[in-house]
């Protein structure tokens, strides 16, 4: 199935971005330059060809792992993709531990401690920051623990601090949603027979939620984790602008602004695979909670 | 059980630790471009001098034979044969002198001795011709070329003599000497790591002779300039002529402007290229911060397809004059912190003319304009511009003036690409455009029948616009072709062909209490001059 959904995702892509208006071509040249430049640089870039070709030379470079020459920066896409993957992997994964680390025991507690002043304030909590855009945290705690108070950079890239505001941002925002899944999930395994047996035989509370009631209410957390990497992304590329992180999403934004055709393309496919394995990564996980699973 | 919830959490934990281990070990790449590991910009280390300047876009490229796109790094990277003081006027640069033939052809210029480029190679003669020869070169299909359009002819009189011969008189062609795009590249870097060679240059190599030397790009980052402790040929209109008394200059890029203040207000970046109007009063209220204002070489108009009706008629485009109030736009959209417009150059330049009266605020007249063009009720349109804030809110301003004379607008956005090709496909009937240029051939540019569909985007032919052009550029000297440019620009008023609006206020911020000797260059918003300021350990 990798193979289909490259392609669909490379040809989704490059007939949306050329069906947009807009041309890299005269923002290179700028407005000054004689119609003779303008057609000899479209042309340095394969550009005066139709579109079928221009597509069948992109799918020949990438079977040769060339994703082509970003038309803006002059650079090769590999080597740009290469600085900003990492960059916005370590802010996405770390995004996606602090949500899970947060939501899931704020989550566990909330739902076997249901209706108290703890579930309350946590789930009001919980709404909260489901509803804050990352972006506007964002800005709240660079003004507030990077420009008021110091404890961080306010912005920029380089070092384990510099990741832990957008880090913090992208992940209240998944926390919420984990910690509701989480409650949700618990209060429904809690209510099962083999739940009530446990309790029957004697066994003390704590017992029967970490040792009988979580095993099967950690299995939609997993199924959680997979579709969770893309929603990280998006939220990615927005703090990647605020917190001035050079990672893919400010590469991708700045590349669809400016019609860099072979920069979106070699983005949007490296991206679509991160999902893509972060998918397969969940499913192997599967086996791990859940022994009833088995990998074929 | 509680295996396998710590085997779910190791994971994650692992999976965090990768990212980051692949994230923070990076070395140079193949290309010699570092990757993202290094640390960024924060206090400069002990005894450096680092200065931390803002900025919101980076160029793609530094190879300015290759692009159009330039940043204010080549004014501190390259020399040029003539450069322009604080006022503008034209002043020696690696040209100590010149002299004009008297037919006004034969341009002689005198290269300064003892400049050398980064790479070691001399700045003489030779490497001046390449460089204009290059960008005249077909092969490299340079942008720029056409602002040497009249250069028929260079030669090498002798090591330190440069000669240019013109194909007709143009007293104006030691204005483009003077633009970033004009800094003397060197040939033998050039060779080696441009479109020829290894196709680095514009990238991880960038080499002129100026007071500094490019060092490190990381895209999307910053960009990292280095004293050069060779330079020792400052301009005259500037207090220190040798090394630049900062170490280093780092240009970092921040996209979000409340992060650009964030930071200032930190401490971190010490100056703002472009403060955003809102943070203007904020700025200004920090004793740490002094913040910089002037008028800058801009203008911000509304065009019309002139060849579109009802634009067509000057009656038409004279009422739509009338209906804009500058004053409330100037208040009320940019905060005071912009000009009104009453011409189409900007009040700085010598060619300037002005009249008030006919970018008067007068409703009732522009109405009856409208009845005598045959539109007593009006008529609709579609009114677009750029997706830029403070032009999007300036599109609803007009769209509410227009409606007092009847005229209906539909407000359409674009990014700037969309916006290049929509104006090059000629769908645009009212649009707003803004201009930021120090020379008046800006209306040859926008205005003469030969630049006609684009950018000549207000598709305006008119053949005594076109004579008076001619005349200007082709201008026995330049006081002559000052005079023509005024002649023009009476009659663009005339016919109303634009409706200008406002002239632009350049902002800068600087970290008073770090930064000394900070002069704000007039010119364009990302020139910056160093070779003064200093910084307070």
């Amino acid at each position: 199935m990798l193979i289909p959904e490259i392609i669909g995702v490379t040809l989704a892509v490059f007939l949306l971005m050329h069906l947009a208006p807009g041309d890299p071509v005269a923002l290179i040249v700028g407005d000054h330059a004689p119609p003779e430049v303008y057609e000899q640089v479209r042309a340095e870039f394969g550009l005066d060809k139709p579109l079928v070709v221009q597509y069948w030379v992109f799918l020949k470079h990438l079977c040769r792992l060339d994703l082509g020459r970003s038309i803006l920066m002059n650079r090769p896409v590999t080597e740009v993709v290469a600085g900003a993957l990492p960059v916005t992997l370590q802010l996405t994964l770390t995004g996606l531990v602090v949500s899970y680390l947060i939501g899931v025991p704020v989550g566990i507690v909330s739902g076997v401690k249901r209706g108290s002043l703890f579930d309350q304030a946590s789930m009001f909590g919980a709404i909260a920051f489901a509803c804050m855009p990352s972006f506007w945290l964002g800005s709240l705690l660079m003004l507030s623990l990077g420009v008021r108070f110091a404890f961080f950079p306010v912005s920029g890239y380089g070092s384990i601090r510099h990741m832990i505001l957008p880090s913090v941002s992208l992940g209240l925002g998944g926390a919420a949603l984990t910690a509701r899944m989480m409650r949700s999930s618990i209060l429904d395994v809690i209510r099962m027979d083999y739940v009530q047996t446990a309790r029957a035989k004697g066994l003390p509370e704590s017992a029967v939620v970490y040792k009988h009631a979580l095993r099967n209410a950690l299995i939609p957390m997993v199924t959680l984790l997979g579709l969770r990497l893309g929603w990280l992304v998006g939220g990615a590329v927005s703090l990647e602008t605020v917190f001035s992180v050079p990672g893919m999403g400010r590469f991708l934004v700045n590349s669809i602004l400016n019609r860099d055709y072979p920069m979106v393309q070699g983005i949007m496919l490296v991206l679509a695979l991160c999902v893509v394995i972060g998918n397969f990564l969940a499913d192997l996980l599967y086996s791990l909670v859940d022994p009833r699973v088995e990998l074929k | 059980m509680r295996k396998n919830l710590t085997v779910f959490v190791g994971c994650m934990l692992a999976l965090s630790l990768i990212a980051t281990g692949c994230a923070t070990g990076g070395k140079e790449t193949k290309s010699g471009a570092p990757t993202q590991g290094a640390p960024a910009p924060q206090a400069p280390p002990q005894q450096e001098k680092v200065l931390v300047i803002a900025q919101s876009r980076e160029g793609d490229n530094l190879d300015h034979i290759k692009t159009s796109w330039t940043t204010g790094i080549h004014f501190l990277v390259f020399d040029t044969l003539v450069t322009t003081d604080w006022d503008i006027k034209n002043k020696p640069g690696i040209a100590e002198s010149w002299k004009v033939s008297d037919d006004g052809r034969i341009w002689t210029f005198k290269i300064r001795k003892g400049m050398k480029f980064h790479d070691g190679t001399p700045v003489d003669a030779k490497a001046v011709k390449w460089f204009f020869d290059a960008v005249l070169d077909p092969k490299y299909s340079s942008p720029s070329a056409v602002d040497y359009k009249y250069m028929k002819n260079n030669r090498v009189v002798d090591d330190y003599t440069f000669e240019v011969t013109l194909s007709e008189s143009f007293p104006n062609f030691i204005s483009p000497l003077t633009s970033s795009y004009a800094g003397i590249i060197s040939a033998e870097s050039y060779r080696k790591y441009g479109p020829d060679g290894t196709k680095e240059y514009g990238t991880a190599k960038v080499v002129g002779s100026g007071p500094f030397k490019f060092a490190e790009w990381v895209p999307n980052d910053r960009m990292v300039l280095v004293k050069n402790p060779d330079y020792t040929w400052g301009p005259d209109w500037v207090s220190n002529k040798g090394p630049v008394r900062v170490d280093k200059v780092v240009w970092r890029t921040i996209p979000d402007s409340s992060t650009q203040v964030a930071e200032m207000e930190a401490g971190n970046v010490h100056v703002l290229l472009e403060v955003p109007i809102e943070s203007v009063d904020r700025l200004s209220k920090n004793p740490k911060v002094e913040v910089f204002k002037g008028p800058h070489f801009g203008l911000g108009y509304l065009a019309f397809a002139t060849d579109k009706k009802p634009f067509t008629d000057v009656r038409v485009r004279r009422a739509l004059n009338l209906a804009l109030n500058r004053e409330e736009i100037v208040h009320g959209v940019f905060r005071g912190l912009a000009f009104p417009a009453y011409g189409y150059l900007p009040p700085l330049m010598t060619e300037y003319v002005e009249d008030k009266n006919a970018h008067r605020y007068d409703v009732e007249e522009a109405k009856q304009l409208l009845s005598k063009a045959g539109y007593p009720n009006g008529f609709k349109a579609t009114l677009a511009t750029q997706n830029k804030a403070e032009h999007v809110r300036l599109a609803e301003v007009i769209k509410a003036q227009l409606a007092k004379i009847g005229v209906t607008t539909e407000i359409q956005v674009y990014d700037s690409a969309g916006y290049a090709s929509f104006l090059k496909q000629g769908k645009q009937e009212l649009f707003v455009r803004e201009y930021s240029y120090s020379d008046a051939n800006i209306l040859q540019w926008f205005l003469e029948s030969g630049q006609f569909p684009y950018p000549n985007h207000s598709r305006w032919r008119d053949k005594t616009t076109d004579r008076l052009i001619k005349e200007a550029e082709s201008a026995p000297s330049l006081d002559n072709r000052t005079e023509k440019y005024k002649g023009l620009q009476r009659h663009l008023i005339d016919q109303a062909v634009w409706a200008p609006i406002w002239v632009p206020m350049k902002i800068q911020a600087v970290r008073s209490d770090k930064v000394k000797n900070w002069r704000m260059y007039p010119q364009t918003i990302y020139k910056v001059v160093l070779n003064d300021v200093d910084l307070v350990p």
